[in-house]
């Protein structure tokens, strides 16, 4: 078969890709950052996405987009790399600072995150985002959990069923 | 998604599945299922259980003994981490095993627990007959599934022979029903030195033939029973007792093929047991005494490649047992990635005969086989038997191993 023509090859520059946001605002990045997106690879293997064509994202408002696509930039090259085996500890450190800094973002972001993370399938993005949740959750009560995680008061129905989930898992108190 | 305090924003199952995949304390996941309705039901899920499980090796949550007068479930205590869960593991299993067919004329007898599954039988320990009573059970929620008798026709039919029934590890726990059944079944025949060995599967709902080994080397296997079945990366290894330096037998339960393997020649009367290493390797742990200390030491040894292609024991690490100018002995007990060391004061245990006997005290400790860090379990009567040692969630974050 064929290969689909890559367009980073002969002339040095690198290939480019647009992507639309829900609110119709055209980014346009390399195709390897793109790529990160599973959902995204087999369209942009097939050469779509070029030009003034573009490729709709209507899940995807346009301040989340910009966000995800900052990650997509960094890690591209290591992705690229074949998950950089052989990155220096200097890259590798550096791609660590540069997540821990990213995940530190208010809560909602976080969740749109999550969600585009999911809907596009960035493997790596999607593992960063649950690791946050993840440690924001852990030791905490299950009123504290809902807090931080910005759920609303219970009602009295759910604060009656969390007392006797409470009594259930009493172990998990001690 | 707006931030509005009204809304609560709902994640796909995929994503919070993901998300409680990474909360390796099973009492964060506990607490967070509490948050909320829609956290509860992802958590209870037995797909999400079983993928919990086999990503987070379960805590040891205490000691069964079957064969004291101390018999019964014996929970970690405190200060072991796991010692609530414990607590709350021994009120909701049935250790009684109430829920079984009633016959007065029988007790049933543990032959082996694994995967939190018990393989039954109801004959003494050494059945000199082919047993027709196998079950395989979870006390914790009161399930069983009676095995049926290896048939006759295959070619056992009237002989005398003693059976060494025992449970195969489960291989995948990732998916919504419970995994499947294997039991093992050795049958021996003490006249011809033989081992016939047979496997049933839930799955077929039948046995089949599987292998078959001359004891002419391993004439100790006649009475399995004394010997160590342990399980170690698809295979089983018997070592004849923990002190002996006969070389141990081993089946490949992949191939279903029998053979035998040599020991490290660390001496006659060491106590040692058998680990799975890391790597894929099998692995011994040997308790030393050293006279300059005056106290024990845990050596633990790897069976590698050399550089001719044969494989050798290789002696990999020491590490002194706690300083409690104790006497120690390995336990035949093991789960989850650890083995059993049973201490006792040394003063004690010389004197133990003139004690009254409820007196003296055996210290539990596990032994991580990864780390070897040491860390006290509990602490229960001499006379106390630790038949097995027992590893899991208590419920509702255990999903039915039947």
């Amino acid at each position: 078969m064929a290969a689909p023509e890559s367009g980073d090859g002969n002339n040095g520059a690198a290939r480019m890709v647009t992507l639309i946001s829900s609110d119709n605002t055209r980014f346009e990045v390399e195709a390897a950052a793109a790529s990160l997106s599973q959902t995204l690879q087999l369209t942009i293997l097939d050469g779509g996405g070029g030009g003034g064509d573009g490729i709709p994202l209507p899940n995807v408002d346009s301040a989340t987009l910009s966000k995800v696509l900052e990650y997509c930039i960094k890690h591209a090259p290591a992705a690229a790399n074949g998950g950089a085996p052989n990155a220096t500890a200097v890259d590798r450190a550096e791609l660590e600072r540069f997540d821990n800094e990213f995940v530190n973002i208010d809560q909602s972001v976080l969740y749109s995150l999550i969600m585009a993370a999911h809907n596009l399938e960035i493997e790596g993005l999607q593992s960063l985002v649950a690791k946050k949740v993840a440690d924001m959750i852990k030791g905490k009560s299950p009123m504290e959990i809902r807090r931080t995680l910005g759920f609303p008061d219970p009602t009295p129905e759910e604060q009656a069923e969390m007392n006797a989930h409470m009594l259930e898992y009493g172990w998990a108190y001690e | 998604m707006s931030p509005s305090p009204a809304a609560q924003p709902v994640l796909p199952d995929e994503v919070l599945e993901d998300i409680f995949l990474l909360l390796e304390d099973a009492a964060d996941l506990a607490r967070a299922s509490a948050a909320c309705t829609c956290f509860r039901r992802v958590v209870s899920g037995c797909r999400f259980l079983r993928r919990y499980r086999s990503l987070h090796p379960p805590p040891i949550l205490g000691i069964l003994d079957f064969s004291s007068r101390y018999r019964g479930f014996h929970p970690a205590q405190s200060p072991r981490r796991s010692a609530p869960a414990a607590g709350a593991f021994a009120e909701a299993a049935d250790f009684n095993l109430s829920f079984l067919p009633k016959d007065p004329s029988r007790c049933w007898h543990v032959r082996d627990l694994r995967d939190g599954r018990f393989l039954l039988s109801q004959h003494t320990r050494i059945t000199m007959f082919l047993s027709k009573d196998l079950i395989v059970c979870d006390p914790l929620h009161r399930r069983y599934v009676q095995i049926p008798p290896v048939p006759g026709g295959l070619g056992l039919c009237g002989k005398e022979v003693i059976i060494e029934p025992f449970l195969a590890p489960v291989i995948s726990q990732e998916k919504d029903e419970p995994p499947s059944i294997q039991v093992i079944c050795n049958v021996i025949s003490e006249y011809e030195l033989t081992i016939t060995t047979f496997v049933f599967s839930s799955v077929t709902g039948k046995w089949r033939y599987a292998a078959s080994f001359s004891i002419a080397n391993h004439e100790w296997m006649k009475c399995p029973l004394m010997a160590t079945r342990r399980y170690v990366h698809n295979c089983f290894y018997w070592v004849e007792n923990r002190f002996s330096v006969e070389p141990m037998l081993v089946l490949d339960i992949c191939a279903m093929k029998f053979s035998a393997v040599e020991l490290p020649q660390v001496g006659r009367w060491r106590d040692k047991t058998i680990v799975e290493a890391g790597g894929g390797r099998l692995g011994l742990f040997v308790l030393e005494f050293h006279d300059a200390s005056n106290n024990f030491a845990l050596c633990s040894w790897t069976w590698r490649d050399n550089a001719v292609g044969a494989k050798h024991w290789q002696l990999d690490n020491t590490i002194p047992l706690p300083d409690y100018k104790w006497t120690w002995f390995f336990s035949k007990a093991e789960a989850e990635g650890h083995v059993l060391l049973r201490g006792c004061p040394r003063d004690e245990y010389i004197d133990r005969w003139r004690f009254p006997e409820e007196k003296v005290d055996a210290h539990y400790f596990t032994v991580d086989i990864k780390t070897l860090s040491v860390e006290r379990l509990c602490r229960l009567k001499y006379e106390s038997s630790p038949d097995y040692l027992y590893a899991g969630l208590p419920p509702p974050l255990s999903p039915p191993s039947i």
